[in-house]
């Protein structure tokens, strides 16, 4: 398919010499990859599972749960997928739950829960305890995130419908929050190539509002934040960030990721310096590694 | 769910399956007309849920079907149990949600039994006639193999 113009002018901008190895990289299908779920059975046992049913898998590089399945198999109709031994999870989607880092007993939000991805892994590297509000505004997706957390055993969940600009004002702390915010989904465009059919910078202008007020609401009741968006344009990132520091004088952390290939953040863009703490933040690119898609992560310390 | 109520069910586990399920470490919830169960840690009563639209709490357990124990796929798997469980031979057709025939071990006629294949637990099933009713949610069932 052939790229928008405005998508090759914004990316070879982005991306300098890069730009046409990641134009290239996105026209190849996204590898099925997945997560053990500890919670429901051991890890090797799993791989003697694929090893019996002559799965062809690879490990990743950067977390013992996560592989690749080379074989060509319907992850959805496998008894792994049915018991809820395996959730089907794209890498770059693991990552969020991974840089939080939550301890068992904590109490955290995942604000944009739907459907349950990071959630259920929260759960996983929580054992199950302490509690995780799953939250979605929308209550169509509600049954996706229940079948989700039934299916991996999830037993700390409470799932709720609610605005999540709304939490900021009702008083409850959580030792961590995750936004995984609602983003126009450049980063995915390997999963969905309709992304780029409707691609408009504008559009990342507008979500950059609600982003922004997602990361109010969430820097209101938790003083550990992780931002994410499966968006690489930067109005959706470090614009997002940059807003945040000035505005709350909140710190970006460094993140430490073994096994991937990532950029960091960058600090200026169409003219806009952003503050030099964005540069603590994840970029990741499909070209720079293989089986993921763009990702965008940073995690927050709110210190006031 | 008070103490006592978390105990009956604990007993109908119990005459059902043989099997002794320690509920009372968890936070039992029940909802609705279904009476559904539910079960969550106790770190929820530290939090002010009053505050939130809430859709659902912690992970579904099962029901009160007529007096019986109608236990969720997961419910089943957190029961080893001694009796009313049957074997079956290949999970293929069971999981796509077709009637099945088993080997009962001390199966009673139209009980909700765990249905085992090799060393996993894929749900329950109406017992009748040496024949498994399939009873999988049809979100759950797989759909083509």
């Amino acid at each position: 398919m052939e790229l928008k113009e405005s998508y090759k002018k914004r990316y070879k901008k982005l991306l300098g010499n890069d730009a046409e190895k990641h134009f290239k990289k996105i026209e190849e299908y996204l590898p099925t990859t997945i997560r053990i779920n500890t919670l429901k059975i051991e890890r090797e046992k799993v791989i003697e599972l694929f090893e019996k049913e002559e799965w062809e898998y690879e490990e990743s590089k950067f977390w013992e749960n996560a592989f690749k399945i080379k074989s060509k198999i319907s992850i959805g109709n496998s008894l792994e997928y049915y018991l809820g031994l395996i959730y089907s999870q794209t890498f770059s989607s693991m990552i969020p739950p991974l840089v939080m880092n939550p301890k068992e007993g904590e109490r955290i939000l995942d604000m944009c829960a739907s459907p349950g991805s990071k959630t259920t892994e929260i759960a996983q590297l929580m054992n199950n305890s302490g509690i995780i509000i799953a939250n979605d505004k929308n209550n169509e997706k509600m049954k996706a995130l229940r079948d989700n957390v039934q299916r991996t055993g999830v037993r700390n969940a409470i799932l709720t419908v609610m605005d999540g600009r709304k939490f900021g004002r009702l008083g409850i702390k959580f030792d961590k929050v995750l936004l995984d915010a609602p983003c126009t989904g450049t980063g995915s465009v390997m999963k969905n190539w309709k992304i780029l059919k409707m691609y408009n910078p504008l559009g990342s202008k507008r979500m950059s509002n609600i982003q922004k007020q997602l990361l109010a609401s969430a820097l209101n009741i938790s003083n550990e934040i992780v931002y994410s968006t499966c968006s690489l344009e930067p109005e959706e990132d470090e614009g997002v960030i940059d807003w945040a520091i000035k505005k709350f004088g909140i710190k970006v952390e460094k993140i430490r990721l073994k096994g991937i290939n990532f950029d960091h953040g960058i600090t200026n863009w169409e003219g806009k310096e952003f503050d030099k703490e964005v540069k603590n933040a994840v970029r990741i690119y499909p070209h720079k590694n293989d089986g993921f898609e763009g990702f965008f992560v940073a995690r927050l310390k709110n210190e006031k | 769910m008070k103490s006592e109520e978390i105990k009956e069910i604990e007993n109908k586990i119990k005459k059902t399956y043989g099997y002794e399920i320690n509920l009372r470490k968890f936070v039992v919830i029940k909802t609705g007309n279904k009476e559904r169960i539910w079960i969550t840690n106790p770190k929820i009563v530290e939090l002010n849920i009053e505050k939130l639209r809430v859709s659902s709490i912690g992970l579904y357990f099962g029901r009160i079907d007529r007096g019986k124990i109608r236990l969720s796929i997961e419910g089943a798997m957190m029961i080893n149990p001694k009796k009313n469980w049957a074997e079956i031979e290949d999970w293929k057709n069971f999981t796509r949600g077709f009637d099945v025939k088993c080997k009962c071990h001390e199966c009673e006629e139209n009980q909700y039994v765990i249905v085992k294949w090799k060393d996993y637990i894929l749900g329950i099933a109406k017992y009748h006639n040496k024949e498994l009713e399939n009873i999988i949610p049809k979100g759950r069932k797989i759909k083509k193999l």
